[in-house]
């Protein structure tokens, strides 16, 4: 689903954000990437969906090369893979359904999909009474779900999660990773970045670890350690 | 491409409420600076106009001398019956001279009432074959020399003088058009950059969920050429104002200017014009503040 082939990443400065990476993913997979502030864990994930491009090496994303893809074509490499973020991305003067079916209108999907769509991943979310709230009446875990049900409720291939309990206590970090771990049972490609030990430790998936942007540890049913 | 008119025209008024000041000052500017264009063009399409209308019938006048004698008078008048260049002129009177001259200068009483009947020149209003201004001037050459003649004004001479004087009108409109129209250019960037940044969280969603350049793009886009096509628009009761303005100069004295005024059909296609430079400048401008300020 995902291969880096010796990827590297400089930024302006002589900053190396990414060293000679090579790495494959495979379709339905749930992987923890992990590694201390810097080492490379976002540069990484934004390779993924072309927010950056690689200054040398070959990334293949659903066995397309995305180094070859032209402009145009990247709006619809994302379509295929949803991304979460820490701060939730949120848009404060929409409410939780229209939250959601923002990302639907923004593609073209008609209105008597999104009409469907939308109830259902909120169902899925567990948010379905809050469909008419406002993200600022909710709370940290509650927005993180209503941007998961906005990620996916285009059904992508692969999600990109960047410390998404990262502002969330740990009891709530629990509900969202097993929300994460439902929709990677769906088949969906699970890539998310962390600092939380617990969570790696009591999930056991598969550790990617970055270490000054090199790739220090690859194992599969890893801890944090 | 599924997209839909509705929301566009939703996002465009979100805009335009974000910030009414901004984009009212941008659009009086726009107006402004094609009003001042589009005017410079307008005193243009005046000018041909009326001048066109001298070139139809261009005469030259042979003024004599108020002392002149009955047969300096008839030499002249013999001379040009005889001159095969000369397709006809008509004789103008004392008296006729006298009402001509009370009527032009009928706004200053003391002017009109200190000259007599008696200090009138007799003149011949000349049509000649050829209205080409060389032949003219020198056909009003040869009839200055000749005795009993004060002095010959040919018409071509005032033509001349106005269009001298609209060409330099005309290039300060354009300077001072063009210049404005910068502003305008400038204000419509600035704009643009105001509504993208406001609006730089939903932009950064409609990215990561993938939304197509050109959808992002559009409502950007459609505020900036709305913006320059709807000051473009406007321009018109101003245009038509200023044309206005042209016509009654005569009145104020300047009774050369037979009909100083753009005829309708060349107001129209000014306005249109315009209209349509103002679109290109809402295009231009909301198109470098995009490519400056949207990372797509």
């Amino acid at each position: 689903m995902i291969k880096l082939e010796n990827v590297s990443k400089v930024y302006k400065g002589d900053v190396v954000a990414l060293r000679n990476i090579t790495c494959e993913i495979q379709k339905g997979e749930f992987v923890f990437l992990v590694g201390p502030s810097g080492s490379g864990k976002s540069t990484f994930m934004r390779l993924l969906n072309k927010e950056e491009t690689p200054d040398s090496g070959v990334i293949y994303v659903a066995g397309k090369d995305i180094g070859r893809l032209s402009g145009w074509r990247v709006p619809f490499l994302r379509r295929n893979i949803g991304a979460i973020f820490q701060d939730f991305k949120l848009l404060d003067n929409r409410t939780v359904s229209q939250n959601v079916a923002f990302a639907l209108e923004v593609i073209g999907r008609p209105r008597h999909v999104i009409q469907t769509q939308v109830p259902a991943i909120l169902e899925l979310v567990g948010l379905s009474k809050k469909a008419d709230n406002y993200p600022e009446e909710l709370s940290g875990g509650e927005q993180q779900r209503v941007s998961i049900a906005r990620a996916f409720v285009n059904r992508p291939l692969i999600l990109l999660a960047d410390e998404p309990t990262g502002n969330l206590d740990p009891a709530t970090s629990v509900g969202i990773m097993k929300l994460l771990d439902r929709i990677n049972k769906t088949g969906t490609t699970v890539v998310m970045a962390t600092h939380d030990r617990g969570i790696v430790d009591t999930m056991r998936k598969r550790v990617v670890e970055l270490d000054h942007g090199t790739l220090a540890r690859d194992q599969a049913r890893g801890v944090y350690e | 491409m599924n997209f839909r008119i509705g929301n566009l025209g939703r996002e465009l008024s979100y805009s335009i409420r974000r910030s009414p000041s901004l984009f009212i000052g941008t659009l009086v500017t726009i107006l402004i600076s094609l009003t001042v264009l589009g005017g410079g063009l307008v005193v243009r399409e005046a000018v041909n106009e009326a001048t066109a209308r001298w070139q139809d019938d261009v005469e030259f006048i042979v003024f004599m001398d108020p002392e002149a004698s009955a047969p300096e008078i008839n030499a002249i008048s013999a001379s040009l019956s005889s001159n095969p260049e000369i397709d006809r002129f008509q004789f103008v009177d004392k008296e006729a001279a006298f009402l001509e001259f009370q009527t032009l200068f009928s706004n200053s009483e003391q002017l009109a009432d200190s000259l007599s009947v008696q200090d009138m020149p007799v003149s011949f209003r000349v049509v000649p074959v050829d209205p080409d201004a060389a032949i003219v001037e020198t056909l009003a050459d040869d009839y200055r020399e000749q005795a009993g003649v004060l002095d010959v004004a040919a018409a071509v001479d005032t033509i001349r003088q106005i269009e001298g004087i609209t060409g330099k009108i005309n290039q300060v409109f354009t300077v001072v058009g063009l210049l404005l129209l910068l502003s305008a250019l400038l204000l419509v960037y600035n704009t643009i950059r105001t509504t993208i940044f406001a609006r730089r969280r939903e932009v950064e969603v409609m990215r990561l969920v993938g939304a197509s350049n050109w959808y992002i793009r559009a409502p950007f886009m459609t505020e900036g050429v709305l913006q320059g096509l709807l000051g473009g628009l406007i321009t018109y009761p101003f245009l038509l104002w200023w044309n206005g303005f042209l016509s009654n100069l005569e009145e104020d004295g300047l009774a050369l200017f037979a009909s100083l005024q753009a005829p309708s059909g060349d107001m129209l296609w000014i306005w249109l014009l315009m209209t349509a430079l103002g679109a290109v400048i809402g295009a231009i401008a909301s198109t470098v503040a995009l490519s400056r300020f949207l990372d797509v």
